[in-house]
């Protein structure tokens, strides 16, 4: 067996064991009942609340804050990240700041969010908004300033305007930079709108755990962190995809 | 198109008042259809004068004319290929030949045919649409020269573009490049710090001195043409590089020496 096929044989295997203790040690004793329930009676419990509609609500709540939050992240994060590179001194003004952001519990200020955006949707897309923007500022202004000096080199030998070497040179040398502050932002605002739903909300998945946990629908519970979990893998998925896509066609 | 340059000065302003002087006067004329190579010490400002001549560094005295025009800026018949890895990695094999042309808005039917042509002259047809991450070193160096040589450029100036490969490829690729400037019209000026590479490829050889870098020698190559490298092991060949290396040791040790006096 080639060394490739061995850490892909090894990658199932951790899955395959994750998910068989997951269905054993309820069944062996291991925990409580309320606590721990065997897969076996989660996916079920899953597939009834997405058939009969009662998931709908929730997933939309969701997927809807984190579209807006992530979104608005990469709108205004990479033109954010692209002025940090192009202007130095506001680099060099910002940079304790930035470098200290994620220092600061946004989440905390959830109180003073609430009475300023109000009890709807907006203070969840802000913490999570808030909470993506800078991984995505970040890893641009540094993926325009890793473009190597020959490729620019290369631009001025040709002549080539100042648009065309910042749309056609730096931006498509930084898009792999981009995009992993992209991916990191996306977990982010992912994990933002889910943690404000514990508290912020009525609605969603992260309503929906915490929601459960209190009334011990232990399965219900499951039910919902697993489409969290499905929900993060397949985002991570598809913007691997469009990255690949991109990076051949820039 | 002829190069000349007259005088041509460079002074890099360190931190404070430290200055370091690169280049103090050289002079240098390359005929319509030369092929001029220099080789130097490392450090002796061959790749300044290079960059110079392409316009990308401002010189702080003296001037270069390509044809009849003083250099300013880049010239748009002078093509560059640089010692670095200088392709577009997001950009297939086409796509990195055709860009020059896409950028000066030739239109998609004509440049692919250009393209396709100088992939074809330095041996890349079938991977057209390929990466370059995909490709070994020497070849991407190929897309490189091809990427410069679709500008059509008068001029063709090479810093050391094959000097991250091994001797053997260098040669070989040495040959694969007389093959193609052959074929062009091209004026070329090429930095080497490989002796057997500069005999091998050029019409002269010029030696720089160590820094500040002037011109030491001036070495005909009358090797006949077209040639390969199999010129290698003639007496000739050995007699020439034996002439170049002899002016470069001495200017080489001068390098050294002031290295390890503390010097860069």
């Amino acid at each position: 067996m080639s060394f490739g096929a061995k850490v892909r044989l090894t990658r199932w295997a951790v899955v395959l064991a994750a998910i068989a203790a997951l269905e054993v040690m309820p069944r062996i004793g291991f925990g409580d009942s309320i606590t721990l329930i065997p897969l076996s009676e989660i996916l079920p419990e899953l597939f009834e609340m997405i058939a009969s509609g009662e998931m709908t609500e929730h997933l939309l709540a969701t997927g809807g804050a984190f579209a807006l939050s992530f979104l608005l992240a990469a709108v205004t994060g990479v033109p954010l990240g692209f002025l940090l590179w192009r202007y130095k001194p506001l680099k060099r003004t910002l940079d304790p700041y930035l470098t200290t952001y994620y220092a600061i519990p946004i989440f905390a200020f959830y109180p003073l969010l609430l009475a300023v955006l109000g009890f709807n949707i907006w203070p969840i897309v802000f913490i999570a908004w808030a909470w993506a923007v800078v991984a995505v500022v970040m890893n641009t202004a540094i993926g325009f300033g890793e473009v190597p000096q020959v490729l620019t080199k290369v631009g001025k030998s040709m002549n080539l305007s100042r648009w065309q070497t910042i749309s056609r040179i730096f931006f498509p040398a930084a898009v792999p930079y981009i995009f992993t502050g992209l991916k990191l932002g996306m977990v982010y605002s992912l994990i933002g709108v889910i943690a404000s739903e514990f508290v912020l909300s009525t609605r969603g998945l992260g309503y929906l755990v915490s929601y459960s946990y209190v009334n011990f629908t232990t399965a219900a519970m499951y039910a919902a962190m697993l489409l969290i979990l499905a929900l993060a893998i397949l985002l991570n998925w598809a913007l691997g995809g469009i990255e690949r896509r991109l990076y051949g066609n820039v | 198109m002829h190069i000349q340059i007259k005088d041509v000065r460079k002074v890099f302003e360190g931190r404070g008042d430290e200055k370091v002087e690169a280049l103090s006067g050289i002079d240098l004329t390359v005929s319509e259809n030369e092929f001029v190579a220099i080789v130097g010490p490392s450090g002796c400002g061959k790749s300044t004068l290079l960059e110079i001549v392409a316009g990308l560094t401002e010189p702080s005295g003296g001037e270069v004319l390509i044809g009849r025009d003083p250099i300013n800026g880049p010239h748009p018949e002078v093509g560059i290929v640089f010692q670095q890895e200088s392709t577009f990695p997001w950009r297939t094999v086409l796509e990195n030949v055709e860009f020059g042309l896409e950028m000066h808005g030739v239109g998609k039917k004509e440049r692919r045919e250009r393209s396709l042509e100088l992939i074809e002259l330095v041996g890349l047809q079938g991977f057209e649409g390929r990466y370059p991450g995909e490709l070994s070193g020497g070849m991407r160096q190929r897309v490189a020269i091809a990427r410069t040589l679709v500008m059509d450029p008068g001029v063709l100036l090479m810093d050391e573009p094959f000097g991250a490969l091994d001797e053997q490829t260098r040669l070989i690729l040495g040959d694969e490049l007389l093959r193609i400037w052959s074929r062009t019209e091209a004026t070329a000026l090429f930095i080497t710090h490989s002796i057997e590479e500069a005999t091998l490829l050029s019409d002269r050889v010029v030696v720089m001195s160590a820094r500040p870098g002037t011109t030491r020698k001036v070495v005909e190559v009358d090797l006949e043409r077209p040639r390969d490298s199999s010129v290698v092991s003639t007496p000739e060949f050995g007699r020439l590089t034996g002439e170049i290396w002899e002016v470069l040791r001495e200017e080489s040790m001068k390098t050294l020496k002031g290295q390890e006096r503390g010097g860069s």
